[in-house]
C-alpha cells in the first residue's frame, strides 16, 4: 500500500520502519527540519518538510493515488484538516488520526475520519486494567476500548480448571478466543479441557470483565 | 447590522472577533465570547455587556458550557484556520447551529467546508479586492 504519514516523532519513526519492512511505500511530511533529515537519512523515503495541513505541502508530497493517510501531529485540529484534505482533495480513501483529547475519538469518526485513536485513552485503559486486577496478565483494548482481549492465568484451584469447555457455564457475553499452553496455542472447541497453568485469551466488552474474572478465579469446591 | 434579540456565540477574541462582539452586544443581542487566552478577552471594550468564557473551544465541553445548542449564530474568528474548521464542523454536526460563519485565511483549504452550509469570510480575498479598488479609482 501507499501510505502518507504526517507529523509524529517516535511514532512516525517506528511506524515507518515497520511499514517499510512489510514492503509498503511510505512518504512523510514533518514540520521539524532536523527530524526530516533524520527520517530521510534513516529510511531513504521521500520526506517533505512543512505543515501537512497546508494543501501546497500535500501537493508537494505527490500523494495522488495513495491508499492511506496517517495524521500524528500533536494538534487535534491539524490532524482533522490533514485527513479531510487528503480525502476531499487528494482522494485518499482511508484516514487515520490520533487525538490528544479522548472526547475527539467519537467526534472525529462522525466527521468522517475512519480510524481515530486516543493514546491517552488506550494507555490509561491498559494501565488501569493491569494495575487493579491481579488475575489479568495482559490487556489489549480494541476499537477504542469498546471490546478488549484479556489474558487470564488459570490456577489449580480455579472453578473451571480441569473442566471441559462445553460443561462450563461460561458467561454468554464473552468467548475464550485462544488458550496458551506452554509453547503451544490451542484454539478451543467444545471438547477442549482447561488445564492448570493455561493462559486464556478472552474477548469481551469491558463492562463484564469483572464478572468473568470472578467466575474464573472462583475456587472449585473439591 | 439589523439583528436583535439573538443568541450569538463568538469564538476567538481577535481584533475582528472582539469588535463584532461589542457591536452585536450594543444593539441588544445576547453575546458570549470564547477565547483560550485570558488577555485576549481583555480586548473587549467596556461597552460590551455579554459573557466571556476562557477555554479551548475545540473541546466539546466548552461549547456545551457556552450553550451552543441554543445559538442563532456562531462566528469563528480564531487565528487558526484549522481550529475554525474543526469547531465549525462540530457545530454543524453536533449542535445544528442555524447560521455558522467562519473566517478562513488560506483559501486553498476551502474544499473542506464544501457541502456543510457554512458561510466563509475570506480576509485574503477582501484585501485583494480592496487593493484592486484602490488602483481602479486612481
Amino acid at each position: 500500500m501507499k501510505i502518507l504519514i504526517v507529523g509524529g516523532w517516535k511514532k512516525a519513526d517506528f511506524l515507518t520502519k515497520s511499514l517499510l519492512e512489510k514492503k509498503h511505500q511510505v512518504v512523510i511530511i514533518h514540520d521539524d527540519h532536523s527530524y526530516c533529515q533524520f527520517l530521510s537519512r534513516t529510511y531513504g523515503v521521500p520526506v517533505i518538510c512543512g505543515d501537512g495541513s497546508e494543501p501546497y505541502i500535500l501537493e508537494e508530497a505527490d500523494i495522488n493515488g495513495y491508499d492511506v493517510v496517517i495524521a500524528l501531529t500533536p494538534k487535534d485540529e491539524d490532524n482533522l484538516v490533514i485527513c479531510q484534505l487528503a480525502k476531499k482533495q487528494f482522494n485518499i480513501k482511508k484516514s487515520f488520526a490520533i487525538v490528544g483529547n479522548p472526547k475527539n475519538v467519537q467526534i472525529f469518526k462522525k466527521l468522517g475520519i475512519d480510524t481515530v485513536i486516543s493514546s491517552a485513552y488506550v494507555a490509561s485503559n491498559i494501565i488501569e486494567q493491569m494495575a487493579t486486577v491481579e488475575e489479568i496478565s495482559n490487556y489489549i483494548p480494541l476499537d477504542n476500548g469498546q471490546v478488549g482481549l484479556m489474558e487470564i492465568f488459570i490456577k489449580e484451584n480455579s472453578s473451571i480448571c480441569n473442566k471441559i469447555i462445553s460443561n462450563i457455564d461460561f458467561p454468554k457475553e464473552a468467548i475464550i478466543a485462544c488458550i496458551i499452553r506452554g509453547f503451544n496455542t490451542v484454539i478451543p472447541k467444545g471438547d477442549t479441557k482447561i488445564l492448570p497453568q493455561d493462559k486464556l485469551i478472552i474477548l469481551s466488552s469491558p463492562e463484564i470483565q469483572n464478572k468473568i474474572i470472578k467466575f474464573i478465579s472462583e475456587r472449585s469446591e473439591n | 447590522m439589523n439583528i436583535r434579540d439573538k443568541y450569538i456565540v463568538i469564538v476567538g477574541c481577535s481584533y475582528f472577533g472582539s469588535n463584532i462582539a461589542a457591536s452585536l452586544s450594543e444593539i441588544g443581542n445576547d453575546v458570549i465570547v470564547i477565547d483560550i487566552d485570558e488577555e485576549a478577552l481583555d480586548k473587549l471594550p467596556l461597552s460590551y455587556s455579554g459573557f466571556k468564557i476562557k477555554g479551548d473551544a475545540t473541546d466539546i465541553e466548552v461549547l456545551e458550557e457556552a450553550k451552543l445548542r441554543n445559538a442563532d449564530l456562531l462566528l469563528l474568528s480564531t487565528h487558526s484556520d484549522n481550529k475554525n474548521i474543526m469547531i465549525a464542523e462540530i457545530a454543524r454536526e453536533y449542535f445544528n447551529v442555524n447560521k455558522i460563519i467562519s473566517r478562513l485565511y488560506n483559501l486553498d483549504k476551502e474544499i473542506v467546508y464544501k457541502g456543510l452550509d457554512i458561510e466563509i469570510i475570506r480576509p485574503a480575498e477582501l484585501a485583494i479586492n480592496e487593493f484592486k479598488n484602490i488602483l481602479q479609482n486612481e
